[in-house]
């Protein structure tokens, strides 16, 4: 049996294996055409090992030929994130070495503590969070291990201070984002980046012990992702929030009390809300009722407006930024960096003048909206 | 095994990636069986009699497969033997 040539399969794919998902996945295979085209879907969305799941259990009827095309592209992905474990480790123990706190964060973090099997959980790089106060460090310690950055800090201090963080790159290719907060602009400056190392869960992997985000603030910081993250969020972000909602333990009320604390109520209620309408689910929760509720009052929609939809940009985020640094002398800082920045951050002369230009009318609407 | 990170697939199938190989290891069947019932430190006749229970036969039987197989996953770097 075939579908339309429109309907996608993949949203009803990642919401394998959620009790109250009313996504119907087709009654007979696909067509070479649709099953290609699902292929390369949940490959992109990181979902391949739930298409497995729901094949092995005969919840998505394939051919045999099928089944093996999944298994292939699940296989890979499974390579993947076995080198990306590798990478954490190697990064891991270089920080530990040096002394630096750090919390293993999103996919290999979620792929043991939030999946019934780490398999179900695909990712394509490594996120680990370490202190503000350890930023400079961290990233020192990781260049004695060859581990570079993909570009240059905008001024001295600027990472430590006010960057969500920066993005390595391993002698062997692989990325490495070392965090310091969550998210870029006003959204990332609100977190209370202390808080973040009081908590931790722990996992292993070959042996040696890891620690991840404690279970509400790993719940928040997926709520991050898939609400602000990208403009349009991976099937698999918006996912993890579900599974960490519906499938962990959670104390709901430490969740309130944090989101409120870090002014991300209207952050964690789109995120429910995202899942709750990608999977379509029927069964309210607590968090979900007051999510698909939630009105986001005049300041929070001005803030979510620079993260989501097509037309986003950085600078954006990066002006809105300033509204939420605490002290005048500190948005001066900020500031003078995004406009200023050091010689060896600048790009060169024509794109300067496009950044400068973005950032110039990035904040005469802002001014224009105030 | 400490030192071997692994992904077990849902059809049954392990992907071991020892720390110091570039490549991951593919194991099917018995020797899938065999590695995980590994986890904690076992003898060889131990490891024969339990993968002789999940095939229903003797360890005696397949204790002359057992070894080799364990020969190749030690020089493999995914089993390593404990005094």
């Amino acid at each position: 049996m075939s579908t339309d040539a429109g309907t996608s399969w993949a949203p009803a794919v990642a919401a394998y294996g959620l009790a109250g998902a009313r996504l119907d996945l087709p009654r007979g295979p696909l067509s070479d055409d649709e099953w290609r085209r699902l292929i390369e879907e949940v490959q992109g969305q990181h979902v391949p090992g739930l298409l497995v799941r729901a094949a092995e259990d005969a919840a998505f009827p394939v051919t045999p030929e099928q089944r093996q095309e999944a298994r292939d592209a699940h296989r890979s992905s499974m390579w993947v994130a076995l080198a990306l474990e590798r990478t954490l480790l190697g990064a891991a123990q270089v920080l530990t070495a040096h002394e630096v706190d750090h919390r293993v964060l999103k996919g290999p973090a979620l792929a043991h503590l939030a999946y019934p099997e780490p398999a179900d959980r695909s990712f394509a790089d490594v996120d680990l969070l370490v202190p503000s106060h350890s930023f400079d460090a961290a990233v020192a310690a990781l260049a004695t291990a060859g581990v570079h950055r993909r570009s240059a800090q905008l001024r001295p201090d600027f990472d430590r201070r006010f960057a969500k963080g920066v993005t390595l790159i391993t002698p062997d290719g692989y990325e490495i984002d070392l965090h310091r907060t969550f998210a870029a602009g006003p959204f990332g400056m609100w977190v209370d980046l202390d808080e973040l190392f009081t908590t931790s869960s722990a996992f292993g992997l070959a042996g040696v012990p890891l620690l991840g985000l404690g279970p509400e603030e790993r719940f928040l910081h997926a709520c991050y992702h898939a609400a602000i993250g990208d403009a349009v969020p991976r099937l698999v972000s918006v996912r993890d929030v579900a599974q960490l909602l519906l499938r962990t333990e959670l104390d709901l009320g430490r969740v309130s009390q944090l989101a409120r604390t870090w002014k991300a109520e209207a952050v964690v209620a789109r995120a429910v809300s995202l899942a709750w309408a990608t999977f379509q689910l029927v069964d309210d929760v607590p968090l979900s009722a007051w999510a698909l509720s939630y009105r986001a009052n005049p300041t929070e929609v001005r803030a979510l407006n620079v993260y989501v939809g097509e037309g986003r940009r950085y600078t954006d985020k990066a002006v809105a930024g300033l509204w939420a640094v605490p002290g005048l002398r500190s948005k001066a800082s900020y500031a003078r960096a995004l406009l200023v920045p050091d010689r060896s951050a600048r790009p060169g002369p024509p794109e300067r003048a496009r950044r400068l230009l973005r950032a110039a009318t990035a904040v005469g609407r802002l001014r224009l909206r105030a | 095994m400490e030192t071997v990170l692994w992904r077990r697939s849902l059809e049954g199938m392990l992907l071991l990636l020892p720390l110091d190989r570039a490549r991951p290891i593919e194991m099917t069947g018995s020797a899938a069986a065999l590695w995980e019932s590994l986890a904690t430190p076992v003898s060889m006749a131990e490891a024969a009699g339990m993968l002789g229970d999940a095939h229903g036969t003797s360890a005696d039987a397949i204790l002359a497969d057992v070894q080799p197989l364990l020969e190749e996953m030690s020089r493999l770097g995914v089993v390593m033997e404990v005094p």
